[in-house]
């Protein structure tokens, strides 16, 4: 069996640092990385892809790019889904490093793995910090994913979940985009990063004041990465209610509302898309997280 | 009504109950009866402008409401069908991932399920007709239509409601299988579900054998191309005697009237588009007794009996000032035209041209800058949009609350019968100051297709046009108060062509301009106009109110502007009138 990591091209050092990382531990036993990066920040990444080329090496791991569009998202999906339908089979053992994987195509590759019957592992590493200026700016329209837009109905009402982040603008675009008329946000709790805590005051101010809204508190570091605390945000809604989930906070949410959206037909997966990423949207590597996807079979 | 019910609520019309719709909404002075009548209409406005509320308004639950209220009949012989786009089903994207054929089948399936969906919703309230709906006849016809038994033991609106939402979830289930290219094969048309279920219940329900069924579409822009394109060959049947579409879109482009078969659907012929933008705002326009209306309606809502214009007072400082002057500039003209009965009004004109200029051009931006105030400021700073006169209403009153002077304590508790004019002013300025901070730092964020580089020349066109109007105010001898400009001197082939276009684009969709179209200097032409956002000038110190002179700018002076934040006009007749613009 061959193990497989398969990770996304970034500038971030914790993208390079996080293979050196993985592949330092002998017993993981990685046999291939695979980087998947966009066209429009090719430049952007080529140095760091060649310095995890560089890693692979010593190692006789075996390294291979898929390069994506990163404004047409058919094409972007149907690349996605040429490689994994043709390079993948049930047999490999696959590790998705989502750690900066946007998370369209997160959702997207969990859901072509599983479709191939594969059990889903992924590894996150944190950065150390976020930059202290922007991370990301102009965001595009709101989009639903492919074949994870859930069972949904014209005529009924619509819950907008969302796991809110440092960026409040793209918040208030999907709140724009979807007129919901139920608000679900979810704060991440604790202290991870120090300004967590006045950002999502901020945003809580700004958005949680809507009479239709409830706010509710997650730890996407824990070991269901929230997933429970979403769950019980979300009480028997479903039925009459359309519900759109989008995870604009920790990454590991992304891996908790894929989970979600498995279970629960009716609900789709939202992302808001960003035309910019900071120079400096983090620094350094922090801890390592990981798991397993409980998904079920297509 | 108590205070904590602020009567200038400017919720999405979506999320108000049938009484406050009809509380609220207006019939005069707008666009009503093309919403009753059976021609294919396209309401266009921009966000805010009281689109979705006048389709519901005009949807069969709210009129019938209002029948019983006024002990009338149910209006049987024309029944509101809404049918709204920005859901979550019309945002999938699947489609995307087939050819155009299927693509096209698909959508249209979608869309046709939507529109047959809520067209069986509305026949379901309506009591009388179910009634008459319990026939075997009726039942057969529609099973064999859906293709399909109905269950027994439903009414048959419910069996078919039932069976769409089942080919709903059945359509997308099998969209979001595990086939990269899934194809959902059972799709209907508009041709093949809708038309044959209108035709069936016309023939076999008596009471709805006339009735004429207007589907009123709401935020048709939502919908995909291939949608779009199903609307508008449907809009394009000649036979409206039975149904008739009426679309509320916020804008309507050459790309949006084209059919699935490439050709295009024509104003005047196939439809009639009523632009719910106000060109006009002064007291004798419709858009001004309109707000007038819907100010009043909303105090009386709040047991609040009094007139827009005493509840919202101007400055008793600024219309003295402004009397004063008024009389000085009648002096003026007086001298220059004299005083005889055939030129009052050359006069009058005079009048109300300088004297409101004089006194802005006396105070100097930022500072020592005029008080914003009066009910007629604030028709004047919506810029013909109703949300935009509500919100700052809103904010006033729910201001006031805590800071009013209690007039009289009735049973239901504090009364306020006025917002004094200075808070008025100072919500004013908080709105404008907070609206160019937000298109300096948000307009990216917030608008579609707008990089931050966008976002940079949008302010600094914005700004350039600020200064341009006011150094126009100070110095231009004839027309000193322009608050509009036209775009002259275009010339597509330029690169600079595309580029303002694209800028234009994003301000009107971040209603920073609003296109207006108005009569051109050439005889019998007409032309569009843009008239920046109102709100914008008390921040700058200018006067928001007046109809004032178009400004004829050269598209390659507003790009430089984009640019560089300056507009420079020399050799201009403008330059020449005034001096050099900077």
């Amino acid at each position: 069996m061959k193990r497989k990591l398969i990770t996304f091209g970034s500038w971030e050092e914790r993208f390079a640092a996080g293979i050196d990382r993985e592949l330092g531990r002998a017993d993981y036993g990685y046999r291939q990385v695979v980087v998947f990066y966009y066209d429009g920040y090719a430049g952007r990444t080529a140095a760091s892809r060649d310095e995890v080329e560089s890693f692979c090496r010593p190692h006789l791991v075996d390294y291979s790019e898929v390069k994506l569009s990163s404004t047409d998202s058919v094409a972007c999906w149907k690349e996605m889904f040429r490689y994994v339908d043709l390079q993948i089979t049930a047999e490999d053992d696959v590790v998705v490093d989502i750690s900066t994987m946007p998370r369209d195509i997160i959702w997207s590759l969990f859901w072509m793995l599983e479709r191939k019957g594969i059990v889903i592992n992924y590894v996150y590493h944190s950065p150390s910090d976020y930059g202290s200026e922007w991370l990301s700016r102009d965001p595009r329209p709101p989009r639903m994913i492919y074949k994870l837009s859930g069972d949904v109905l014209p005529s009924d009402n619509t819950i907008l979940l969302i796991i809110l982040g440092y960026d409040l603008r793209r918040a208030m675009r999907l709140i724009r985009w979807y007129e919901p008329r139920c608000l679900v946000l979810g704060v991440q709790s604790g202290n991870d990063f120090e300004r967590n805590q006045e950002m999502m005051r901020k945003q809580l101010k700004q958005l949680g004041s809507r009479s239709e809204s409830s706010i509710f508190e997650l730890d996407a570091f824990s070991a269901d990465s929230g997933r429970a605390a979403i769950q019980a945000a979300l009480p028997d809604v479903g039925g009459d209610e359309n519900v759109i989930l989008s995870s604009l906070g920790p990454k590991l949410t992304a891996v908790s509302l894929y989970e979600i959206q498995r279970n629960r037909r009716r609900f789709g997966l939202s992302y808001t898309p960003a035309n910019e990423f900071s120079d400096t949207y983090s620094f350094g590597i922090g801890r390592r997280y990981g798991g397993t996807i409980e998904g079920r079979s297509l | 009504m108590t205070l904590d019910q602020n009567p200038f609520v400017f919720e999405a019309a979506n999320n108000l109950s049938d009484e406050m719709i009809l509380d609220y909404y207006i019939d005069d002075h707008n666009y009503s009866r093309f919403l009753q009548s059976s021609r294919n209409i396209f309401v266009v406005g921009e966000r805010g402008s009281g689109k979705t509320m006048a389709l519901l308004f005009n949807s069969w639950r709210v009129q019938n409401l209002r029948a019983e209220k006024q002990g009338e009949a149910s209006p049987l012989s024309s029944i509101g069908v809404y049918v709204p786009c920005n859901t979550p089903l019309t945002h999938k994207t699947e489609y995307q991932l087939l050819d155009n054929r299927l693509a096209s089948a698909i959508s249209e399936h979608f869309f046709v399920l939507s529109i047959t969906l809520a067209f069986v919703d509305t026949l379901r309230t309506i009591e009388e007709v179910c009634e008459s709906s319990a026939g075997e006849d009726i039942r057969d016809e529609v099973g064999f239509i859906l293709g399909d038994e109905l269950p027994p033991g439903t009414t048959v609106f419910d069996s078919v409601k039932k069976f769409i939402r089942r080919e709903l979830s059945e359509t997308q289930r099998t969209l979001n299988s595990g086939d990269p290219e899934a194809f959902y094969r059972n799709t209907f048309t508009f041709a093949s579900l809708f038309v044959p279920l209108l035709h069936t219940f016309s023939e076999h329900i008596t009471i709805l054998e006339k009735s004429h069924f207007r589907l009123m579409i709401d935020d048709a822009h939502s919908l995909n191309e291939y949608q779009i394109r199903s609307l508008n060959s449907w809009i394009a049947y000649r036979d409206h005697s039975r149904f008739s579409f009426k679309v509320a879109v916020a804008s309507f482009g050459q790309n949006t009237k084209i059919t699935t078969t490439g050709g295009s659907i024509l104003d005047g012929h196939d439809y009639t588009a009523v632009d719910l933008g106000a060109p006009f705002l002064n007291k004798d326009s419709q858009f001004y007794r309109l707000a007038h209306t819907v100010v009043k309606r909303r105090l009386q809502n709040a047991s609040i009996h009094v007139e827009p214009e005493q509840f919202f007072p101007m400055s008793p400082v600024m219309r003295k000032e402004l009397d004063e002057l008024a009389r000085d500039v009648r002096a003026e003209a007086v001298a220059r035209y004299g005083d005889t009965d055939g030129v009052r009004g050359k006069i009058s004109d005079y009048v109300y041209k300088y004297t409101r200029a004089r006194y802005f051009q006396n105070r100097p931006a930022p500072a020592n800058r005029p008080s914003y105030s009066g009910f007629e400021t604030l028709v004047f700073l919506s810029t013909g949009v109703l949300r935009n006169l509500l919100e700052p209403c809103f904010r006033m009153f729910d201001r006031v609350v805590p800071e009013s002077t209690v007039s009289f304590q009735s049973t239901q508790g504090v009364q306020i019968t006025k917002i004094p004019p200075a808070v008025q002013n100072d919500e004013i300025r908080k709105i404008s100051d907070n609206k160019w901070d937000w298109t300096k730092s948000y307009l990216a964020d917030d608008i579609d297709d707008c990089t931050s580089n966008d976002a940079e020349s949008a302010y600094r066109l914005l700004d350039a046009l600020a200064k341009h109007f006011r150094h126009r105010l100070e110095t231009h001898r004839t027309e000193p108060c322009a608050l509009s400009f036209t775009i002259s001197a275009r010339n597509a082939d330029a690169g600079h062509s595309q580029k303002l276009r694209h800028l234009i684009e994003i301000l009107r969709k971040a209603q920073l301009i609003y296109i207006r179209s108005g009569s051109a200097k050439q005889v019998g032409q007409r032309e569009d106009y843009y008239v920046p956002n109102r709100i914008l000038w008390p921040s700058r110190g200018l006067d928001p109110q007046g109809q004032h002179a178009r400004v004829s700018l050269p598209e390659s002076v507003l790009w430089r502007a984009a640019e560089t934040g300056v507009i420079s006009l020399i050799g201009s007749d403008d330059e020449r009138q005034g001096g050099l613009f900077t």
